[in-house]
């Protein structure tokens, strides 16, 4: 699905408050979330060419329309042990190189007020959080939102 | 508006394309300084330039075109001659007029700086020189001169005068200047020209040429566009072309897929469908490949400019030849060579090419020539930089490495000139023993083979001192579309670009007989030749299943040839470059990654980023060809060495046949009397020789015992301390003279996978006792002259030595064919000879001799490494009187000694 660049400043009517949209995926038991307008698209399963000699996190190359994209494994990435294969291709790079973070399951665009956005806890137990932006508390979970800047980094 | 502007670009472009070609007109100009077409060329172009500057009201550009117009006119009518100084002066012209186009396509506006107004005095003052120069040589009338503003009126209709007026010029400048300096007049009017400045215009259009007319037209007639876009060409934006390249890379990609699909279901029709389109993609693809390629000339081009400004600035002088100016390129990679080609061009003129004065006392012509030659050999093209300057010094080269920290002594002292000159291209190597402004800065050769590597080029030294170096790089023609070999590894597939690509060799058990081990690399024997091969899955770090069948890729990495093993060799196709990302740039082994016909990728391999990951080094496959060398001569040429180390980094050889005993003693046997060190050996006491203290090597080490290498000679002995015995092994010696020429030391070789040195036992010992060996030489007035004849360097050397330690006066000969032409040039009252020499052996020479009426008599005397019966005979037929063993030395030089005895005392 093709994400439009544009919805960023969304704002409900109803609601005098400022928010935020947000891609939610997961890996390994945690719920993730990128702003929306750092994705450019989401893929189904794309053919991954390993790269030999490639960094660890690196997990290859895939073919995006032509296009030779970095595929990223995320959860190595951040330090996260997963179980499960990871096959969603979340790309992002809008203005840069893109790359494709490999995920295990999309989940909704979530919209959280500014005001329920809080700085990362110091530890979070199983996960690397340099990585870490923020992180919201939902009625169920927490909403760990990731540092797109650091992970592209090098 | 719309118009203008467009008119605008028009003229920026056509005025840079214009000066592009001014800066080589100029330099040609300085050669034939009379040429009046050429110089007519310039006067038109700088003529065009002035008038388009006077329509859009540029005053600077305006008055700089001007009186550098004036200049020109001078030259042109004859009435002086362009020297050097007005050449200069001219260029300088064209360099601000240069500056102010640059301005003008960037803001739209002429730059308002004083220098250009300086610059504009300077050039009045200075065509005001020239035109009183002109004058006295006979200058056109004075009255014409001031007739001239007074048509001005009629200027349209006027037939063009010579001359413009000289006087008036220096007012115009200042008024230029002035009116510069109060206001910014954006434009000229459309009109008439009311101001002083109109003056300059209404002048100018007299005189135009033909060609230049175009701009003075236009002020009549709106309409017309300035440049005239022609019928057969039109300008495109780079991007679209770039776009286009893109799509016909995707439309490849697409063809091939389908020809893929097309093959599997074999319907006739759909057959012929992806026939023809296949067809028409080539052709296309190849069209549009052609839109982007350019003479390699435009860049060429800059180059009369730069090496006359380097050559200038550092009082060299230079002729620069450019050949091959046609041969196309695709433009992406004309724009990345011409750093590079700038930077090596400036590197011959500033370290090659010598001053006039050296040049003249090494006897070559004072005018140094460049030569900047471009060709295409197998879809490459090949660029080639070549002067006869003084070439490359090696040994500098490995000073300057050294110093620098790039590399130790003892690795200097292993390099092969090859590879010494490949340091040239290391990071913070610069050969310049001073910093000069045009090269010597550092950012060097690196910079310059990384960008050539870059676009799959590769770049190639080859040098002779004092006579010139010549840089060789070879670049493909083109980036995005490459012809490649696709093979698999483990499943995956990978593409090796087709231009690195030598030969295929399927590896059955029966071509596997070609491999062979040696140290922990493997090499291939093909056709004679030992080609270092590696394991595709090995580069990749991967875990290889063995396999029954394998194919070896031989490839060239530029330096040298290599194999690869992979699994499958699949096919050839064209394959559209595209780069990985930056997480993979540290990984050398790849070129990037391509699309293939099924949609699936493959990475393309980086032939030269491998070779380099494998650490092939040039050593290595002498080595291994020195192996085979030595399996294919015959046993007669291998001898018995021993091998042993002083300290435990350096190994030492000596003949075995030359050590009388080999013995070990604990270290307090050693003792020191009499300034000498002795050891008590057999109820006597022995003299030691510590190599360390005649030869320039790593002293021997502390240890409780020791091993003796043991001489004698009659019933003196004498020993070397040594602190370790590696080997004694029967081998083939190839000697290298050349490395080391220190006393005592007669070369070096590589055994067991070591440099070696091999020691000169009768000079050491020598240098340690002088009387040690018994000098047997039959003395009378005059020594005995020699001749030894003998192919082996190690043999001739050694046995030279032990001749000369005996007293006699020795000359060498390599081969009996040198041997001979030597006995033509001088007397020698003895000939000693090898038996097996090339070109001409000891048999063969004893017969010419005794054939010979002059040297018939001349003792002969034969040495061998195994004398038989049968060789005997064989000598003694041809001519020979005596046989020896070469290297039994006391005997050889009793033997000598009686020989010559007998003979002269016979003819005595």
């Amino acid at each position: 699905m093709q994400l439009p660049a544009t919805e960023t400043e969304a704002k409900k009517p109803a609601l005098t408050e400022e928010t935020k949209l947000f891609i939610t995926f997961w890996l390994a038991d945690f719920l993730f979330a990128l702003p929306v307008e750092e994705v450019v698209e989401i893929n189904r399963s794309l053919d991954i060419t390993p790269v030999p000699q490639a960094p660890s996190f690196v997990s290859g190359i895939i073919n995006l329309r032509g296009q030779i994209l970095t595929a990223i494994d995320l959860a190595k990435r951040i330090g996260l042990k997963r179980e499960k294969e990871a096959h969603h291709n979340v790309i992002i790079g809008r203005d840069e190189e893109p790359l494709s973070l490999l995920v295990e399951q999309v989940g909704d665009v979530v919209e959280i007020p500014l005001s329920q956005i809080e700085e990362p806890p110091e530890v979070i137990e199983g996960l690397d959080v340099q990585f870490v932006k923020n992180v919201s508390k939902l009625p169920d979970r927490l909403l760990v939102i990731l540092d797109v800047r650091k992970i592209l980094e090098n | 508006m719309g118009f203008e502007e467009d008119v605008l670009k028009d003229f920026i472009t056509e005025a840079k394309e214009n000066l592009e070609r001014l800066d080589e007109e100029f330099v040609e100009l300085e050669q034939h300084p009379e040429d009046r077409e050429l110089l007519s060329s310039i006067f038109r172009t700088i003529h065009t330039i002035k008038g388009t500057a006077g329509f859009f009201g540029f005053k600077t550009l305006e008055a700089i075109a001007h009186f550098a117009e004036d200049i020109l006119s001078k030259l042109r009518d004859g009435l002086v001659v362009a020297d050097e100084e007005t050449i200069d002066m001219l260029l300088k012209a064209v360099d601000y007029i240069k500056a102010i186009i640059a301005a003008l396509e960037e803001t739209g506006k002429e730059p308002v700086d004083e220098t250009y107004l300086d610059f504009l005095v300077d050039l009045r003052n200075f065509a005001e020189k020239v035109a009183k120069k002109a004058e006295g040589g006979g200058a056109p009338p004075k009255e014409k001169a001031e007739e001239a503003p007074a048509q001005e009126s009629k200027a349209e209709e006027q037939k063009p005068s010579e001359e413009p007026p000289s006087e008036e010029k220096p007012e115009e400048a200042q008024a230029v200047a002035e009116s510069q300096k109060d206001q910014e007049e954006p434009k000229a009017e459309e009109k008439a020209a009311p101001s002083e400045e109109g003056k300059a215009k209404a002048e100018s259009k007299p005189e135009a040429p033909k060609p230049a007319l175009a701009s003075p037209k236009k002020k009549e007639d709106k309409g017309v566009p300035h440049v005239h876009l022609t019928e057969t060409h039109v300008r495109v934006d780079v991007k679209l072309l770039d776009q286009l390249m893109n799509l016909a890379g995707e439309l490849v990609l697409s063809r091939n897929r389908l020809v893929q699909i097309a093959s599997r279901i074999s319907d006739a029709e759909l057959q012929n469908a992806t026939q023809n389109l296949s067809l028409v993609t080539t052709e296309l693809q190849e069209k549009i490949m052609k839109t982007r390629m350019q003479p390699i000339g435009n860049v060429f081009n800059k180059f009369p400019r730069i090496v006359r400004d380097l050559a200038r600035s550092t009082g060299k002088k230079v002729n620069l030849r450019i050949e091959g100016a046609d041969t196309e390129l695709d433009r992406s990679i004309i724009d990345a060579i011409k750093d590079p080609l700038t930077h090596l061009v400036r590197n011959s003129i500033d370290h090659g090419i010598e001053e006039p004065d050296i040049r003249v006392q090494m006897g070559k012509p004072p005018v140094g020539t460049l030569v900047l030659r471009a060709y295409h050999e197998g879809g490459q093209v090949v660029i080639e930089i070549e002067d006869d300057g003084r070439g490359i010094d090696v040994e500098k080269v490995k000073q300057k490495a050294i110093e620098k920290g790039l590399i130790t002594p003892a690795e200097a002292e292993k390099m092969s000139d090859r590879e010494a000159l490949a340091l040239i291209f290391k990071p913070g190597f610069s050969t310049a023993q001073k910093v000069t402004n045009i090269s010597g800065r550092g950012v060097g050769m690196d910079v310059v083979k990384t960008n050539v590597e870059k676009l799959g080029g590769s770049i190639d030294i080859q040098t002779v001192l004092g006579a010139g170096t010549t840089v060789r790089l070879k670049i493909p023609l083109t980036l995005a579309i490459i012809p490649a070999l696709v093979v698999t590894c483990e499943g995956q597939r990978y593409a090796i670009p087709q231009v690195s690509l030598r030969e295929l060799v399927g590896l059955s058990p029966e071509t596997r007989k070609n491999i062979h081990q040696i140290g922990d690399s493997e090499f291939f024997r093909l056709r004679g030749e030992m080609v270092p091969i590696i394991r595709l899955s090995k580069i990749l770090g991967i875990e290889a299943q063995p396999r029954e069948n394998e194919s070896l890729v031989i490839l060239n990495s530029g330096a040298m040839d290599f194999g690869l093993v992979v699994d499958e060799i699949w096919d050839s196709e064209e394959i559209v470059v595209k780069p990985l990302g930056k997480h993979f740039k540290d990984i050398s082994i790849f070129a990037g990654a391509t699309i293939m016909g099924d949609g699936k990728m493959a990475l393309i391999l980086d032939v030269v980023g491998i070779s380099r990951k494998i650490g092939l080094k040039v050593e290595d496959v002498d080595k291994a060809k020195e192996e085979t060398a030595a399996k294919t001569v015959g046993e007669d040429e291998q001898q018995f060495i021993l091998l042993f180390n002083v300290s435990p980094e350096e190994q030492f050889a000596i003949p075995l046949a030359l050590v009388a005993r080999l013995d070990k003693i604990k270290a307090e046997k050693l003792e020191f009397v009499g300034g000498k060190e002795i050891v008590q050996y057999r109820g006597r006491s022995m003299p030691i020789i510590r190599l360390e203290n005649y030869l320039p090597i790593q002293p021997l080490p502390e240890q409780e015992e020791y091993h003796l290498l043991v001489f004698a000679e009659g019933e003196r002995e004498v020993a070397f301390l040594v602190s370790r015995i590696v080997d004694s092994i029967q081998t083939h010696v190839k000697l290298d003279e050349r490395l080391y020429q220190i006393e005592g030391v007669l070369g070096s070789a590589i055994v067991k996978d070591r440099t070696t040195l091999f020691l000169d036992v009768y000079k050491i010992i020598e240098m340690h006792d002088p009387y040690f060996f018994v000098k047997i030489v039959p003395q009378e007035e005059r020594p005995y002259r020699v001749l030894l004849a003998e192919d082996s360097p190690f043999f001739r050397q050694m046995i030279a030595n032990y001749l000369a330690a005996a007293g006699y006066e020795v000359e060498t000969a390599v081969d009996g064919l040198d041997a001979w032409e030597k006995l033509q040039k001088e007397p020698f009252d003895v000939l000693v000879t090898d038996i097996e020499m090339p070109n001409m052996t000891g048999i063969e020479l004893a017969k010419k001799i005794r054939a010979d009426e002059r040297l018939a008599n001349l003792p002969i005397m034969a040495l061998t490494s195994l004398a038989s019966d049968e060789d005997r005979r064989r000598g003694l037929e041809a001519g020979i009187d005596e046989y020896q063993v070469k290297l039994e030395r006391a005997k050889v030089l009793e033997a000598l000694a009686d020989l010559l005895n007998r003979k002269y005392a016979r003819a005595a």
